[in-house]
């Protein structure tokens, strides 16, 4: 199965292909060990999950601005998602993702979000003022 | 997102990689809080300065950041830092942990903050004026400036705001507009507010029930001296328990005046809803200064404080000041005891910010309330909230 949903967003220069990690909610501070890019928190839904060049899929984000700085730390180490997906925009990872260049796609619907799961194959594609987000299922 | 030529230019690396990057984060947060473009600003107030909350990552971004020869292009002020860098605390700490607390506060004055400032006052170095646009981190002071001072600045982060600092700009949305700046409800206090104390009780009361924005309606009776040090407290602990950057208080925020409340929901205040907060004689340790209190203030507090030190049980007071104070602590003849209590003057820092673990400090007595809400989450040692002031 494959479908696909388009945001407006001109941002997005490039096409970025990668796995689908899906979380509940995160914060980069607490949530994410920041030595090994792995999701820690248990109410993620994905822990243990890497969050390392995979595309990362947010229901929700909450918690401090120190988030920021892991991002920071995260992206220097090289463990950093290749993008992120989200409906809301939260500024604190959105402040981490311009400074690591990590594009960032949001105003998806939540349904749109509850598609995805864990393992899926995303495509990630800039037209003309708009982002297309090509899911495949894999299961 | 309209963009100047000017910050198209900044954007396109026109200026220096630090200000292309600077511009980038400035710009895509504020596509993400929805502004249609930026707003230049007068002077940016940078928090995230401790060692304890930044750690490695946020050090290893200001060296990275400074590498790049960023240079702030505002007039920029920065929050205290740790308490490890004072004398009496150093040797409580690893080497490690004074040396890169010392390292950021370094890199922070190389790219051209005032190094007289790390303080949660800055308004005390250069008071905004009316009107003016202002990018501050830091929730106690944001709050002061919009309320107070009728200034205007939204809740920055630490980055942003030190990316604002870097690029003379911030995002023209929440708090920079008049639309987002009338009152939501109306809150009536039904007691005289007379202790600073009792404004930290009320002001962390209020963060909890408030849902927009209050326009609060209260007697202070609290001598002249003081009310300042019972305004700062009060907001401050607003902005603990809620994410507010504006309370119009009536008789005293600038904007309050031209508020239209009559069709707002009311909320009444009792004195028994605030009271259970607060305590007498709980802890030998007491703190003030928080937001961070001037050497005439001090000198107001302690002429408060010292005939009921004893029957407090209080052991020894630590004030927290910002180093610009200091000349003028000595110009006002500040004690080091006082009946025979030591006083620890701790300029430029914060207790807040700091693993207070190793310290010994158990339990901390402060009329605060910011303080108190924030001792136990942050530096792990319990608090309460005294009635000494």
């Amino acid at each position: 199965m494959s479908n696909e949903y388009c945001v407006d967003q001109e941002d997005v220069v490039e096409v970025v292909e990668g796995e689908v990690v899906k979380v509940s909610t995160l914060s980069f501070l607490g949530d994410v060990d920041k030595d090994r890019g792995v999701v820690v928190s248990v109410d993620s839904g994905c822990v243990g999950c890497s969050i390392a060049g995979k595309i990362l899929v947010v229901e929700r984000f909450r918690g401090s601005t120190v988030g920021t700085y892991v991002m920071y730390s995260l992206c220097r180490r090289g463990l950093t998602p290749k993008a992120i997906l989200c409906s809301e925009l939260d500024p604190v990872v959105v402040a981490g993702a311009a400074l690591c260049g990590i594009p960032i796609i949001y105003g998806i619907p939540d349904k749109v979000l509850k598609q995805m799961e864990s393992g899926d194959k995303v495509r990630i594609v800039p037209k003309g003022g708009k982002v297309c987000i090509v899911l495949e299922k894999v299961h | 997102m309209y963009l100047t030529k000017w910050e198209e230019k900044a954007l396109q690396g026109e200026f220096g990689e630090a200000v292309q990057l600077a511009m980038s984060v400035i710009v895509k947060v504020c596509k993400a809080l929805k502004g249609v473009r930026l707003i230049e600003i007068t002077h940016a107030h940078v928090s995230g300065i401790s060692y304890f909350n930044i750690g490695e990552e946020g050090l290893q971004l200001l060296e990275d950041i400074v590498n790049k020869n960023a240079k702030v292009c505002v007039y920029t002020t920065a929050n205290p830092a740790s308490i490890a860098i004072v004398e009496e605390f150093k040797a409580r700490y690893s080497n490690e942990i004074v040396v890169k607390q010392l390292r950021i506060l370094e890199l922070l004055v190389t790219m051209g903050i005032d190094g007289r400032s790390f303080t949660c006052t800055p308004y005390k170095l250069r008071m905004p004026k009316l009107g003016e646009h202002l990018a501050w981190a830091e929730s106690s002071a944001v709050i002061y400036a919009n309320s107070i001072l009728g200034a205007r600045t939204n809740r920055e982060g630490g980055i942003t705001a030190l990316m604002a600092a870097i690029t003379g700009r911030t995002c023209f949305s929440g708090m920079h507009l008049d639309e987002e700046r009338s009152p939501t409800e109306v809150i009536e206090v039904g007691f005289p507010v007379d202790s600073v104390a009792l404004a930290s009780a009320l002001g962390l009361y209020i963060g909890r029930i408030t849902r927009g924005i209050p326009y609060i309606k209260m007697k202070l009776k609290i001598r002249s001296n003081l009310l300042n040090v019972a305004l700062k407290s009060m907001l401050s602990s607003i902005a603990s328990t809620s994410s507010l950057s504006l309370a119009l208080i009536e008789n005293i925020s600038p904007e309050a005046g031209k508020a239209d409340v009559k069709s707002l929901d009311r909320i009444s205040i009792d004195y028994r809803e605030v009271r259970d907060l607060i305590e007498s004689r709980c802890a030998g340790s007491l703190l003030l200064g928080c937001p961070h209190v001037d050497a005439e203030e001090i000198k107001e507090l302690l002429s408060e404080v010292e005939p009921k030190l004893r029957s407090y049980g209080i052991e020894r007071i630590y004030i927290a000041v910002p180093i610009s104070e200091v000349e003028n602590m000595q110009k006002f003849y500040l004690p080091k005891e006082v009946r025979g209590i030591e006083i620890i003057y701790l300029p430029g820092v914060c207790p807040i910010v700091s693993d207070l673990r190793t310290t010994g400090i158990g339990i901390i007595s402060t009329p605060h309330g910011k303080a108190f809400h924030y001792l136990p989450r942050i530096s792990g040692v319990q608090a309460c909230l005294t009635n000494i002031v």
